[in-house]
Formats: structure tokens, C-alpha cells, sequence
């Protein structure tokens, strides 16, 4: 049930009525939990299976994980002052044994699932070629895999909240309905945004009363999401698609337009499924955190991924990037160098203090190009952003002595226009890895755009791309718009167009819903022979 | 309170209500198919209610090879062609059930090149798209959607959610203004007529062939004429005749057309109509060949008007035609129609002079065809 079907819409439709139409408040939110799963469902019986898996095993280990902890507690006030502190901590470090084992076992056995299902063949394929066959051709056989609707979205989803019940950070959801409510909410189990326990599970079995100003906000949201999928991404997507098809056939200045226009499908079709999800939880009552803060107004790559799906950062920042970066090892590797001496040196000291950091980030973003799915391009994707990362902490102090040098005023606009420009060269050069069909394919396309620019050729082969002068214009015109809303959203620290809307007159409010609305009805790319074209983010 | 939530209704209603208007506008007369097909279906939609004395249904052969309005000048009778590209006999019983909802023709005539058709032809999207984009009655439109549709089925009563990607298309823009000033007026000025302009003649190779010889019609062709004809019966239309336009014979293609109409008027005959092939009469019509065709199956203007005056003789000594009794509004309308007609003769005239290189060009009622005639009016 694609969000850009008439399907979905009325789905929704029906949805937010039986929600608010139900007399009894109190169990309104089983409204959602029947309707998540009638969505999944939809999508195919064998899925659910999968993600009951998750549900089950995840709301066991999180209950037992919390027992646990409530009985060592118990247990310790009990024997009170009988114990000697060795025995405590000895006693203690049993439970958090147990606690580890019954942690790892959920998230292996989940995890596990996930990477069957996403890797196994990717793997398969890896040992094939290392044996010397083809990846296809070899000992280990390729399997016939499907991947479950929004696998990795709620997997994460589930997987992070176990880990914050083994911290303490949240309590463990008793029952277990409620906590299949949070695993598969409907707006966001396709493509995110990866909530947090703490954030969302409350608001989803709140007793909620239709108000006004959120079904407004909200369909302004959904609004603004069809626009940027329906006029934007679904039009440059057929260009682009034409071109990495078979990008051989076309010049360097063509695949660069290629590239261009994926960083604009790419932002207008994420962001658009996110808004449109936002948009549906806001009107049934519930704020979903925001992914998007417009990234391409970065200043760095790190900068660009605190603003880009921010929930996947947040997440491999909390599960991920600080347990490895506090870890013992990499603090003893830290303080190892501190007090040798080389860590005596200026620049020893610096790369001393944050070679945690930067070595987890590139951890980080190896993983997060794995997410992304199973490809050696993908693992390319991950180590350009996390090693770019790691580049910029490690040479800061040089950056910092350069701009001093050049008497650079690092808080001026057109030092931040630098950066902005700077930061968008090095993400376009990381969506090459995303359109290419392998990582030979990026680093020739790559190749082809540094030393194939023929304007004159790549202007007649733009034009053959799929897209007539009038696509071209209307996407230019989108582009613009979705600009200049980025720039009012930045400037007025905003992150809905909606918001922006309730600061003018009715008119102006009317006028721009109405033109919204009619540049969907008459610019989308939908209707016979479209293929709601899933979004981006479907596939991971 | 209850101030607030009636100001806010009231928001939102005018708002749907812009929305609507807007959108409903687009979709009448620009995000549809404006071809001369929805055209001529809207401009005999817009003919008054039993103003009709006859209606010739069929294919292209239909609007190509005959004028309403020169039928009219030839015999005061008025009469319409409900006829779009390719429509095969599918269709048949839903446009008989259109014809009957507004008009009672004295005469209905029927062109026969939709039962020649194969499977491929039989079940054209486009012909379920041209005949329900101008059907207003919803039931109807309904069983055919239903039965025949095969793109989404929304499309067809939201024709926006097809067409709203074409805006750029050729003669769009025309042929919506075309639409809305046929709406404005209340009726159409060419009533549908389609004239080839081609100044290349057709080249003709005629083939032999053997006139009696019969061939069977696809046996879903047969189903569907079998059914039109029983419909027919009880249509209550005075005289029903089955005939076939001039065509010639220049390939295996229409050595078979023609030995299926061969059969087909077998099959209507058992029905008790009849059928007449009006290609016999194309040396009494003064129709030369290949001159005054277009192609193998359509006449050219020339053509279309020899033919036109022919049929209305024909017509008129057959069933004993009176001029049509028309109100003095309509008596003024027809005789506008008229005015254009001879203006657009005028102006193919000089078109023969001054031929364009477009050998496809073709005048019908269009905006910017309609703004050259009324240079000659």
C-alpha cells in the first residue's frame, strides 16, 4: 500500500475516523494496532510473521531484562548490610551476566533476521569470488530472499529500545499489545523515522481528541510531502534512471546532471515520506521526531548527517558510536598514546583525545553503508562519510591554523556559503556510490565526470533523458520552492512549511494551499502507466 | 464558540469549493482527451433534445466521408455524426443507448467498418476512454467501466488523473478552448465533421476481388453485432440502415474488410435491416478514384462533400425525408453552421492552392482551424 496510491489514502481516511469515532477513549489506540497491522498485512501475510517475531522476542527479553534488574535490586535491599561489597558486586555482576546474555540472544536472533534476509546472498557472493568463481557461479547458492515491509526501520526501532531497558534509560512495556503498537505504527514502518521508546510508545496509547490546529498542521504536512514526491522526486527519477540504465552511453556532464538531480530526487522522495508520515501521526494526535533538518544547508559532513535521517544518526550514535567510543579498548588506546611521546606533541595529544572518536566514526558509517543495503558500493558509501569524518576531527587543528593563516572570518556568510557548497561536492560525491550498479560503476562514473565534460554533447543528451523542456522547468520551479521554504524553515529554526503558513493572513494561507493542491493535480507524475514508484527508502 | 466553528466551515468549504470548480474545470475541458473524437461526442451531447432526424453511427470513415451541415444545406434535414476514430461494434449498444437518451432519429444509419475488426481492434482502450470521457449517465458509464476498462478505473470518471500529464501536448490548448466555446454556444459549428486536406493523392493499386465472397467476422464481432442488431429491434428507430461508405479495395487488408461486411450484411439481414454497400454508388456520387480519397478508406474534403450530397438524395428518396421543423433558434444555429461550412470550403480551397508540406493536415472544429475559417466567413 504505497503512500502515493488511492488505496492508502482512504485507508488513512478510515482510520483517523474509527480512531476519533471511538467511544471508548481508553482503548482508542488498539484502533492503530488493528489498522498497523490490516497495513502490513496488505503488504503480505508471510511479513507478519516476521515482525511478531520482533514484537514477541524483543517485549520478553525487555521484561526479563527488567526483572531481572528489579530482583537484584530487591534482592541486595533484602540482604542489606549481610553482605560483605564483594559479595554484592560479585552478585551484581552475575545479574548483569545475565542481563548481557538475554541482550545479546534478542538482538543476534533479530539481527540474525536482518542479515539473512539482507546479506546472505551479499556474503554468499563475497566467499564465491574469494574462492575464485563468479558471485552467482560458486560452492555457497544464491537464495531466493524477500525482505519483510520496513525490516530494518522497526528491527532498529525494537533493537533500541531493548538495549535502553538494559540500561535503565526507559521501563519495559508490560503489555504486550501496547508494544506491538510501537514496533508497527503504520505512518512511519515503511521508512522511519526510527523512534525512540521514550519519545513515542506514551503518545501512542494517549487518549487523543481530534483538534483542529493538528489536523491542519498535519494535512499541510502531507501536503507538502505529495508535492516533493509527486512533482519532484517522481520526475527527476526518470531522468535518472535513464542515465544509470546504462550510464556508458552518455558523457561526463550527463552523469553529473545524473547526479545533481538524485540529490534533489533523493532529499524531495525521503523527506517526502516523512512528512507525509508525520503528517498522519500529527492528526491522529502524535508527534513523531523529525528526520530532515535541511541538510543540504550543512557545514560539514558531520553536520550534514546530524541533519540528515537524523533518527538512523541518533540511533548509531546512542547503540553504536558510544559504547565503542567509551569503550575500554579505545580508551586505553587513547590513554596509551596520551603517555607516549608522541601523545607528548601538540598533534599527538589532539589525535590522542580523538582517535576514539573518529575510529567510531568510521565504525559508525560502515555500518550505516550496510543499512543501506548489500553491496560493496554501499560499504564504499559509508567509509567516503566516515572517513571524511574522521579526516576533519583528526586535521582540525590544521583547518583551524589555515584559516587563521588566510585571515579567514570563520563566522562570516560567505566562509558558511564555502562550507555549504564544500560539504554538498563531498555528499554528491557519496550519492554516486547510491546510483551506481556497483563500486567499479561509482568510481567510473566518478572518472567519466572529472574528465568527460562536453557541455554542448551533455546538453543534447539531457534533453533525450525522458524529461521534455516543461519537466525541466516545473522541476526548477520545485526546486525553488522547496529553497525558499528550506531558507524561511532555517531562518525562523522551523521544520514545517505549515508553521510557516500560520504566521500569514487567511489569504495568503489560502492561496498557497490552493496552488499546492492544483500544482499536484496538474504536475505530479501519477495516474495509468505510473508505477507508484516505491519511496527511496522502501528498499532499505 | 460557535462563531469560531462556522467561520472555519466556511474556510474550508470555500476552499474545497475553489478547489473543486478549478479542478472540474481543468478536467471538462484541458486534463481529458480534447481530440476531434470527444469534440464531435460533446458537440452532439450538446444538440437539443429530439432536434435530430438522423444520426450515421460508425468509425472514421463516418466524420471523414460526411458533413451534417452539408447534408443540411442539401436537405433541410438535420442530422449528426456519432461516430469516433476506430470504434468498433463493442461499443455499439452503448452508443445506440446514448443516441436514444436525448434524440429520436427518424433515421439511424450505421456504418459497418467496426465489425471488420480483429480481437486487436475490438477492445481499444482508447475507444473505451473516448466513449466514456462523454458519456453523462452514470449507470452506463458504469457497466462499461466495469466491463471494458482497463486502465485504472478511477481515470474514467477522473479523467484528470490520466490526461493531467499530457498539458503539453499537441493542439491541447485549442481544442480545450474549442470545448469551452462549444459549451459557451450550446452547439457545435462543424458538427463534427473531419476533412482531409491531403494534397497527395491517395495512390490506389486496386486489387481484384470477388464481390460475393464472404468471409467470417472474429466470432467476438459477430457476439457483439448480433447484440447491437436485437437492440436495434427494439430501439423503436422508424428506419435502420446498415451501409457501408466508399472505400477502395487496395490491399489484402481491405479485400478482407470488404468480404467480413459481406458477411456481417448477411447477419444483419437476418435481423430484417438492411444493407446497403454505397461504394457501388460512387460513380452516381461523381467520387473519383483515387482522387477525391484520402487513403484507402477515407475521402477527402472534396470527396467527403460529393459524397455527403449523394447520401442526402439518397436518403431523402429512400425514406421520404422532410426538412427537419427546427425552432427559429435552431433554424439560426444550423444556418450559422452553414456559414462555417461554406467558409471552410472557401478556405480549403485556397488551402489547395497554397498546399503546406504537412500532407496530413486535416480541418475540423479546433480553435485555431475555426480562427482560418473565420478569415473566409
Amino acid at each position: 500500500m504505497a503512500f502515493t496510491t488511492l488505496t492508502f489514502f482512504l485507508f488513512t481516511a478510515v482510520v483517523i475516523a474509527v480512531y476519533y469515532l471511538f467511544p471508548v477513549k481508553k482503548y482508542q489506540w488498539l484502533i492503530l494496532l488493528a489498522a498497523d497491522y490490516v497495513f502490513y498485512l496488505y503488504a503480505g501475510y508471510k511479513f507478519a510473521v516476521f515482525i511478531l517475531f520482533t514484537t514477541v522476542t524483543i517485549y520478553l527479553a525487555a521484561i526479563r531484562i527488567e526483572s531481572l534488574k528489579l530482583r537484584s535490586k530487591e534482592k541486595i535491599k533484602a540482604e542489606g548490610k549481610s553482605w560483605s561489597r564483594e559479595e554484592k558486586k560479585a552478585y551484581k555482576a552475575g545479574v548483569k551476566k545475565k542481563e548481557k546474555t538475554i541482550l545479546a540472544l534478542a538482538l543476534i536472533a533479530n539481527f540474525g533476521i536482518l542479515v539473512f534476509l539482507k546479506y546472505s546472498n551479499f556474503l554468499a557472493g563475497g566467499i564465491n569470488q574469494i574462492l575464485g568463481h563468479t558471485a552467482d557461479g560458486g560452492p555457497l547458492p544464491m537464495l531466493k530472499l524477500f525482505l519483510p515491509l520496513g525490516i530494518s526501520f522497526y528491527t532498529f526501532q525494537a533493537a533500541g529500545y531493548l538495549i535502553d531497558v538494559s540500561r535503565g534509560a526507559v521501563k519495559a512495556e508490560r503489555n504486550l499489545l501496547k508494544f506491538a503498537l510501537f514496533i508497527s505504527f503504520f505512518p512511519q514502518i515503511v521508512q522511519g523515522p526510527i523512534s525512540s521508546f521514550g519519545q513515542l510508545a506514551a503518545q501512542l496509547t494517549a487518549e487523543h481528541k481530534p483538534e483542529f490546529i493538528r489536523f491542519k498542521l498535519g494535512l499541510e504536512l502531507i501536503l507538502w510531502g505529495y508535492f516533493k514526491k509527486l512533482v519532484i522526486a517522481d520526475r527527476a527519477v526518470i531522468a535518472i534512471n535513464t542515465v544509470t540504465a546504462d550510464y556508458t552511453q552518455y558523457t561526463g556532464t550527463t552523469i553529473l546532471a545524473a547526479g545533481l538531480l538524485y540529490a534533489l530526487q533523493l532529499y524531495a522522495d525521503f523527506s517526502a515520506g516523512i512528512d507525509i508520515s508525520r503528517g498522519i501521526a500529527q492528526i491522529l494526535g502524535i508527534d513523531m521526531v523529525q528526520n530532515f533538518r535541511r541538510p543540504y544547508f550543512a557545514t560539514s559532513i558531520n553536520d550534514y548527517w546530524r541533519r540528515w535521517h537524523i533518527t538512523l544518526g541518533a540511533w548509531m550514535k546512542n547503540y553504536i558510536f558510544n559504547p565503542i567510543a567509551i569503550s575500554k579498548l579505545f580508551l586505553g588506546w587513547s590513554k596509551k598514546m596520551k603517555q607516549s611521546g608522541f601523545g607528548k606533541t601538540a598533534a599527538g595529544a589532539h589525535i590522542a583525545r580523538v582517535l576514539p572518536t573518529s575510529i567510531s566514526s568510521v565504525i559508525v558509517f560502515l555500518v550505516v553503508g550496510l543499512w543501506h543495503g548489500a553491496n560493496s558500493k554501499y560499504i564504499a558509501f559509508g567509509l567516503w562519510n566516515g572517513g571524511i569524518i574522521m579526516f576533519s576531527i583528526l586535521l582540525k587543528p590544521v583547518f583551524d591554523k589555515m584559516c587563521t593563516a588566510l585571515r579567514i572570518r570563520t563566522e562570516s556568510f560567505g566562509w558558511r556559503v564555502f562550507r555549504i557548497i564544500r560539504t554538498f561536492i563531498l555528499v554528491l560525491v557519496g550519492y554516486y556510490f547510491d546510483i551506481a550498479p556497483g563500486f567499479y560503476g561509482a568510481m567510473d562514473m566518478m572518472r567519466r565526470t572529472l574528465v568527460d565534460q562536453r557541455l554542448s554533447l551533455g546538453k543534447t543528451e539531457i534533453a533525450g533523458l525522458g524529461l521534455g523542456k516543461a519537466d525541466f522547468l516545473i522541476l526548477a520551479i520545485g526546486m525553488l520552492i522547496m529553497f525558499v521554504i528550506s531558507i524561511m524553515e532555517e531562518k525562523n529554526q522551523i521544520d514545517t512549511p505549515g508553521e510557516l503558513l500560520e504566521r500569514r493572513s487567511f489569504a495568503v494561507r489560502f492561496a498557497v494551499i490552493a496552488i499546492t493542491v492544483l500544482m499536484i493535480a496538474f504536475w505530479g507524475i501519477y495516474g495509468p502507466g505510473y508505477d507508484p514508484a516505491d519511496f527511496v527508502y522502501m528498499q532499505f | 464558540m460557535k462563531r469560531t466553528y462556522i467561520i472555519r466551515l466556511i474556510k474550508i468549504v470555500s476552499l474545497v469549493l475553489v478547489l473543486a470548480v478549478i479542478l472540474g474545470l481543468a478536467q471538462r475541458y484541458y486534463m481529458r482527451d480534447t481530440t476531434n473524437n470527444s469534440i464531435r461526442l460533446r458537440g452532439f451531447e450538446l444538440e437539443d433534445p429530439h432536434s435530430l432526424d438522423v444520426v450515421v453511427l460508425g468509425a472514421s470513415e463516418v466524420y471523414s466521408d460526411f458533413s451534417a451541415v452539408e447534408f443540411y444545406k442539401q436537405t433541410g434535414v438535420t442530422s449528426y455524426p456519432y461516430a469516433y476514430a476506430a470504434n468498433p461494434v463493442t461499443f455499439w449498444k452503448y452508443e445506440l443507448r446514448e443516441i436514444l437518451k436525448n434524440q429520436k432519429p427518424k433515421v439511424l444509419l450505421v456504418e459497418t467498418n467496426g465489425v471488420v475488426y480483429g480481437e486487436d481492434m475490438l477492445y481499444k482502450e482508447a475507444s473505451v476512454r473516448y466513449l466514456a470521457d462523454n458519456m453523462e449517465c452514470m449507470p452506463e458509464k458504469m457497466e462499461l467501466v466495469s466491463e471494458y476498462g482497463t486502465e485504472d478505473k478511477l481515470s474514467y470518471y477522473f479523467p484528470i488523473i490520466k490526461f493531467h500529464g499530457e498539458w503539453q501536448a499537441r493542439d491541447r490548448m485549442s481544442n480545450a478552448l474549442t470545448l469551452a466555446k462549444m459549451d459557451l454556444r450550446g452547439y457545435s459549428l462543424l458538427k463534427g465533421s473531419f476533412s482531409h486536406t491531403a494534397h497527395k493523392k491517395a495512390e490506389a493499386k486496386h486489387l481484384d476481388y470477388d464481390p460475393e465472397k464472404k468471409r467470417e467476422l472474429d466470432p467476438d464481432a459477430e457476439k457483439y453485432l448480433r447484440e447491437f442488431l436485437a437492440d436495434c429491434q427494439n430501439s423503436g428507430i422508424e428506419h435502420i440502415l446498415f451501409v457501408r461508405f466508399p472505400h477502395q479495395i487496395t490491399g489484402e487488408k481491405s479485400v478482407r474488410a470488404f468480404e467480413r461486411c459481406n458477411r456481417a450484411a448477411e447477419i444483419i439481414r437476418e435481423y430484417g435491416f438492411d444493407y446497403v454497400d454505397l461504394d457501388a454508388f460512387c460513380k452516381d456520387a461523381g467520387i473519383q478514384k483515387p482522387e477525391d480519397f484520402h487513403n484507402s478508406d477515407h475521402l477527402m474534403m472534396t470527396g467527403q462533400k460529393k459524397f455527403t450530397d449523394f447520401l442526402a438524395k439518397y436518403l431523402t428518396d429512400r425514406f421520404d425525408l422532410e426538412p427537419t421543423r427546427l425552432s427559429e433558434k435552431q433554424e439560426k444555429e444550423w444556418k450559422e453552421c452553414c456559414r462555417y461550412m461554406d467558409a471552410c470550403f472557401a478556405y480549403y480551397e485556397d488551402y489547395r492552392k497554397n498546399p503546406t508540406e504537412d500532407d496530413e493536415y486535416v480541418i475540423y472544429e479546433r480553435e485555431k482551424d475555426i480562427k482560418e475559417i473565420e478569415k473566409y466567413l
